[in-house]
């Protein structure tokens, strides 16, 4: 994992942001996952204390995020993966909810499926989920 | 040579016109296609007709060739200059000398963009609207027009030339014509009829002909309603059933498909030749547009019934997303949305090269070249972005294959050369012409052209530039 920029000084100033997301061997990796790595780095932000991994699975392309310090690794999920979370759903679908259709509403609507650990799941819908989430 | 010409226009049209700037000269010596950089020994850059007129006497009077020019962002050669030649920097007219809300017809000079007359348009006409290209709101329309470019109402109304009710045109001796209904006194320009239609001979000739000063383009009306959502296609033959067979429907106002090269660059990405087999290898978007909500809704309905069946038949048509939801979650992509478009992630590369071969060809061969042109994409190594379209109906369809590299290295000149020659031979094997065709492609295949059809295109450059000083080196028949 590699270390990530700070966003802010010892004495709470802002400094220069640096991106807080890195894209694994960006020339071979799909759209969805591209995607999902332009929209963190709109709402990097809202990563706040997500850690560990997530498996993202947009029709049939998956995309592993790594989050530590405050930064994301978006790559390939590998063999052995463990991820704390889980969510699928279609193009479509995935596109509907992170532009305000909302997590909550797709879910009850069983467009999307998301499985895991509530906290981290609860913390990928501020990121995810929407402007106004 | 130039630089009497220039000293003349100087003398005759004031120093203003002759362009001495270092940068605006710098700009005008670029072009994003892979030919060899040009050389640049003078430029003007006239205001009027009149003054457009007077150049290309004293250009005739100095055998001086002029290459004509406007916004430059063709990527098929078309405006680089020549040693000899002078460029005829049109930008200067820049008018939009009227626009009739109810016959819907612009007069437009050449300098108008695709951006000025949007604004016009949404200021003056706000019920009509003008077939825009996959090109930067500072494209020229009336060079697009020219160039029988497309545009996101091909699908219903053909290239851009199709929309072309007359000209005004500076011929080789610096006189004036006009083409269409406006060729009689007292007549406005209405349509290329009914009289003798000679606004063919100034279409796909790229100057050489003429120097077009003022074109009245047909206008559409907007739909009140749109709806434009993407199309996942899993692969090539689903994609090209979809641009076949949607058309049939006679609802969609666009329709076009872009592969997954495109779509990587549009995010950010600089593909490398592999697919992942999990993406789709085409986006399709598809334009409902209607004057009227209901009828909006019913044919959403159809598109979505048809989609069902197509999936059915085994194809892989993913779910459509509206291209709200892409412009909401990335404002970078709302360029989808609207139009004059941004094709920065075409051209902010650190390469700077621009280059395709870009063809029609007939509808039903779609599939077929489609094939042809990856297994030479493939061979090269080279990622096969790809754009394509159904035009008129599907009657034709538009194949285009895109190319970013690095201008300031030969070697990837001459790749991207071989490549873009390559690919123009499958293409032709499967019926599909370059259009905009770029001089080597015209030198290619000169002698598969019809024998009667080169004698006349040469005999008409004759009677219209008897002096050969209008853009020269363009379409090299003889």
């Amino acid at each position: 994992m590699p270390g990530f920029q700070p966003t802010h000084a010892a004495d709470g100033s802002q400094v220069r942001e640096e991106s807080r997301v890195r894209v694994v061997d960006p020339g071979r990796m799909h759209m969805a996952g591209l995607m999902i790595a332009a929209l963190i780095e709109r709402r990097g932000g809202r990563i706040g204390r997500l850690s560990g991994d997530v498996l993202i699975e947009v029709g049939e392309m998956a995309t592993l995020l790594r989050f530590a310090k405050g930064g994301v690794e978006v790559t390939r999920p590998g063999t052995g993966m463990r991820p704390l979370a889980r969510v699928r759903g279609s193009l479509a679908a995935m596109a509907g909810a992170m532009a305000g259709e909302g997590f909550v509403g797709a879910a009850l609507r069983r467009r999307i499926r998301a499985r895991g650990r509530p906290l981290v799941l609860l913390r990928l819908l501020r990121l995810f989920g929407g402007d106004h989430a | 040579m130039p630089e009497r010409l220039l000293a003349r226009v100087r003398e005759r049209l004031g120093a203003e016109v002759v362009v001495s700037d270092r940068a605006a000269l710098a700009v005008l010596a670029t072009d994003l296609a892979e030919g060899k950089p040009a050389i640049l020994e003078g430029a003007v850059r006239p205001a009027s007709a009149e003054a457009v007129a007077e150049i290309v006497k004293i250009a005739a009077e100095l055998r001086v060739p002029l290459i004509p020019r406007v916004a430059g962002t063709s990527v098929a050669g078309l405006a680089a200059p020549e040693p000899g030649a002078v460029v005829l920097d049109l930008g200067g007219l820049d008018r939009i000398l009227s626009i009739d809300p109810v016959d819907a017809i612009a007069v437009l000079e050449p300098g108008v963009t695709f951006g000025a007359i949007e604004k016009a348009i949404r200021e003056q006409a706000p019920h009509l609207t003008v077939s825009y290209p996959l090109s930067p709101p500072e494209a020229s329309v009336v060079a697009n027009a020219l160039l029988d470019g497309l545009g996101n109402l091909s699908l219903r109304h053909g290239t851009l030339a199709e929309a072309i009710a007359g000209l005004e045109i500076v011929r080789g001796d610096g006189t004036l014509l006009r083409t269409g209904s406006w060729a009689l006194a007292g007549a406005p320009p209405f349509a290329r009829a009914p009289l003798p239609d000679l606004t063919g001979l100034f279409v796909s000739a790229q100057g050489t002909t003429g120097i077009v000063t003022k074109l009245a383009l047909e206008l559409h009306r907007e739909p009140r309603f749109r709806q434009r959502s993407f199309i996942p296609a899993g692969d090539r033959r689903t994609a090209v059933a979809l641009l076949s067979e949607l058309p049939a429907l006679e609802i969609l106002s666009d329709l076009g498909a872009v592969s997954w090269p495109l779509c990587r660059m549009a995010l950010g990405g600089d593909p490398e030749p592999d697919r992942d087999a999990a993406e789709p290898e085409f986006l399709v978007h598809a334009d409902l547009g209607a004057m009227d909500e209901e009828i909006l809704k019913a044919s959403a309905r159809v598109l979505d019934r048809t989609l069902a069946g197509l999936r059915r038949r085994g194809l892989s048509v993913g779910e459509p997303i509206p291209v709200q939801s892409f412009a909401k979650l990335l404002p970078s992509l709302a360029r989808l949305a609207s139009f004059p478009t941004r094709i920065d992630f075409l051209l902010d590369h650190a390469g700077g090269g621009l280059s395709w071969v870009g063809t029609y060809g007939p509808g039903r061969r779609l599939g077929a070249a489609l094939e042809k042109g990856h297994a030479v994409m493939a061979e090269a190594g080279a990622v096969p972005a790809v754009v394509m379209r159904p035009m008129k109906g599907g009657r034709f369809a538009v194949l285009r294959y895109v190319h970013r590299f690095d201008r300031g290295s030969d070697t990837d000149r001459r790749r991207v050369r071989g490549i873009n020659e390559a690919l123009a031979d499958v293409l032709l094997a499967e019926g599909f012409v370059m259009y905009k065709s770029p001089d080597w492609a015209v030198r290619r295949f000169r002698d598969r052209f019809d024998p009667g059809f080169r004698r006349l295109v040469l005999e008409t450059r004759e009677v219209l530039d008897p002096l050969r000083i209008l853009n020269p080196s363009r379409w090299p028949l003889a």
